[in-house]
């Protein structure tokens, strides 16, 4: 990564991965990349609390309110609790991913089991770009890759 | 919801750069530290680095060196620079590298 690519940032031309004659783009994070995992999230939040519908009968609509507070006050960004700890699990790195490359989740698993050592370098270095000052936590690719 | 520094450093980059919503959502955390907050002097001018503010400092120099860059400044001043303001740095650099084997 040059000076002038991380400057450039998601103005520059994408990282691209070639995989069985198909071609995937790879952006970078953007606010609006942030904004889509959070939202990504919370929406995950919200199917979650669906399933739990029946057990919490009365209080469903009460539950669903208290995760929009949270939403509320960024517990979902990126920086926030649960965005952090989302990306230290596999799934949240996939959440992500998907977002970046601008396809649903299913088909970004599916790259994740046959291409996972060119998805992980390629994300850790998209993850360096768009941050300053970052360093790649091994932790996260211990996990991809598990 | 807080409003509190994340909307100040949009609100920020709209007063300055008249950035709008759509330009601000391309631009990733990395851009916006290091080329919109870039570092400023006291006087408001971007900083840069030391080897490009004063890209001859750590490079030793021969008197040939600097005639030749002389001679290109001439080329690319054109009139601007005068013939005796040329022959006195001409002078000035005899002065100064003459005992340097150049």
């Amino acid at each position: 990564m040059s000076e002038l690519s991380a400057a450039l940032g998601g103005a520059a031309p994408s990282y691209t991965l070639v995989v069985d004659g198909k071609t995937y783009t790879m952006g970078l994070i953007t606010q609006a990349a942030k904004v889509a995992f959070e939202k990504a999230l919370f929406n995950k939040a919200r199917e979650a609390a669906r399933m739990m519908k029946e057990d919490w009968g009365d209080e469903y609509g009460a539950k669903l309110d208290e995760l929009s507070e949270k939403f509320q006050e960024g517990e979902f960004s990126l920086e926030g609790a649960r965005g952090q700890k989302s990306l230290g699990k596999p799934w949240g790195v996939v959440m992500m991913l998907s977002i970046l490359l601008g396809v649903d989740q299913q088909e970004t698993m599916k790259l994740m089991t046959t291409h996972s050592d060119e998805l992980v370098s390629l994300f850790k270095l998209v993850v360096k770009e768009s941050f300053p000052g970052v360093k790649f936590d091994e932790d996260v690719e211990k996990k991809v890759t598990a | 919801m807080r409003v509190g520094f994340v909307t100040a450093k949009f609100a920020a980059l709209v007063d300055k750069f008249n950035l709008d919503p759509t330009q601000y959502a391309a631009l990733t955390d990395r851009q916006l530290h290091e080329v919109y907050f870039h570092p400023r002097t006291k006087e408001g001018a971007i900083e840069l680095p030391a080897a490009i503010a004063s890209p001859v400092e750590d490079v030793p120099q021969t008197k040939d060196d600097v005639l030749a860059g002389l001679e290109r400044l001439k080329l690319l001043l054109g009139g601007m620079l005068t013939e005796e303001d040329y022959q006195r740095a001409v002078a000035e650099a005899e002065a100064k590298y003459g005992e340097v084997p150049g």
